[in-house]
């Protein structure tokens, strides 16, 4: 091979055949082994990645949603996890749901059946809970009062019933004149919920 | 006529154009290699072989070993079938700077190893052609006296006759640096095999 160094050349060897075939099988195994090898398990891995990324992200995200928003099932699907930590959080996170529902100024019909739902998580023994549903559930009729005295005196008497007045969710609180114009269909729990409010408004009042 | 309205930077350009397009063997195969072909990796087998095997067999002074490396070095292009790019020229340099590391782990694997004494060896019968008994000496002894880098530069310039502008390609290194340490592992090379001829004579 080099002029310059003769010695060298006894370097230079072939491969012999069965050398050849053994590296050869080598290169076939490799070749069939690769097919469904470290390139699938490198996708997989990736995948787990971007998810224990993700989910912190989104979990993270969806800590201060309410219902309606689109990450709220996220932070509901979270929930186990942090009542290990905290065993009151999924009924203090339903109170301040229905709080917040009523500062954005939602539909009563999405107020009403939130509070079902934070009722049935919160416990008896959990007062200050209580209280704070009852605030919003009071504050939620004061709302639909003043909303239907507004109609009501916008309109010219004798008229029909103006067309976002239907939309109010009616609820069975009296107005100012006693009048019974309003729609009997009332929920059964807005019922409950008005009746028991009154009674822990009571209660709180006597104690 | 037509070079004359050429003007010099557009003649560079043609110039290295040209030698740039200069067809290599391989360059037939690297499509083949990149979508995992067998009659690819066949090919650039048959075509490689023996120079990777005599890179390595002057690296280890060990055949067996060598053909090991080799293998192992097919095994790895086959994981890495995917990302080899450019042509049949890039493909060839993979393959020598896959042997090299391979060689490089050995090394590192050997000065792991206790040294059994000789007289602790058995003597087996051999089968085979124990090819390194049948390399001169004073050849052998020079080989181990030079440094893996030196060692590496002369095997790939002077046993598969690689041009200095490969050699730098294979060891990672610039053309010019490569052409240094080529003409100083040479001259180290003729000292050693000089040295130790005159000893043995």
């Amino acid at each position: 091979m080099s002029n310059r160094f003769p010695e060298l050349e006894q370097i230079r060897i072939t491969v012999d055949e069965t050398t050849r075939d053994k590296h050869l099988v080598a290169v076939s195994t490799a070749l069939r082994a690769r097919e469904h090898g470290p390139r699938g398990r490198g996708r997989v891995l990736a995948l787990a990645l971007v998810l224990a990324l993700l989910v912190p992200v989104m979990a993270l995200a969806a800590e201060n949603t309410v219902p309606g928003d689109l990450l709220y099932p996220i932070k509901r699907a979270m929930e186990p996890i942090v009542q290990v930590f905290d065993s009151d959080a999924p009924a203090q996170r339903r109170v301040r749901e229905i709080e917040v529902l009523f500062e954005r100024d939602a539909p009563d019909e999405a107020i009403v059946q939130h509070v079902d739902v934070a009722r049935d998580m919160v416990t008896d023994d959990q007062s200050a809970l209580s209280d704070r549903i009852d605030r919003v559930i009071h504050d939620l009729e004061m709302r639909r009062a003043h909303r239907l005295a507004a109609n009501r005196s916008s309109d010219n008497p004798g008229d029909k019933k103006p067309v976002q007045d239907q939309s109010v969710v009616p609820v069975d609180v009296p107005d100012e004149e006693g009048e019974d114009d309003l729609p009997s269909s009332t929920t059964p729990t807005t019922v409950e919920e008005t009746n028991d409010t009154t009674r822990r408004d009571d209660r709180v009042r006597d104690g | 006529m037509l070079s004359l309205t050429i003007n010099f930077p557009t003649l560079g350009v043609w110039i290295t154009g040209l030698t740039e397009t200069v067809p290599h063997p391989l360059d037939g195969h690297v499509a083949g290699i990149r979508t995992r072909s067998e009659v690819a990796f066949r090919a650039v087998y048959d075509a490689t072989a023996d120079d990777l095997i005599s890179f390595a067999f002057g690296m280890l002074g060990d055949r067996k070993t060598a053909e090991d490396v080799v293998q192992q070095t097919f095994v790895e292009l086959v994981k890495g079938a995917h990302k080899i790019k450019g042509d049949g020229r890039s493909l060839r340099a993979w393959l020598f700077k896959s042997v090299r590391f391979g060689c490089l782990d050995e090394y590192r694997r050997r000065s792991r190893r206790p040294e059994i004494p000789h007289e602790a060896i058995p003597d087996l019968p051999v089968d085979s052609d124990p090819l390194f008994d049948h390399l001169d000496p004073s050849l052998e002894a020079a080989l181990n006296s030079l440094n893996k880098r030196h060692r590496t530069v002369v095997l790939l310039r002077h046993v598969v006759g690689m041009s200095a502008d490969e050699v730098a390609t294979v060891i990672g290194s610039t053309r010019r640096a490569t052409y240094a340490v080529i003409k100083r592992a040479e001259a180290r090379l003729r000292d050693l095999l000089d040295e130790y001829r005159d000893a043995e004579s």
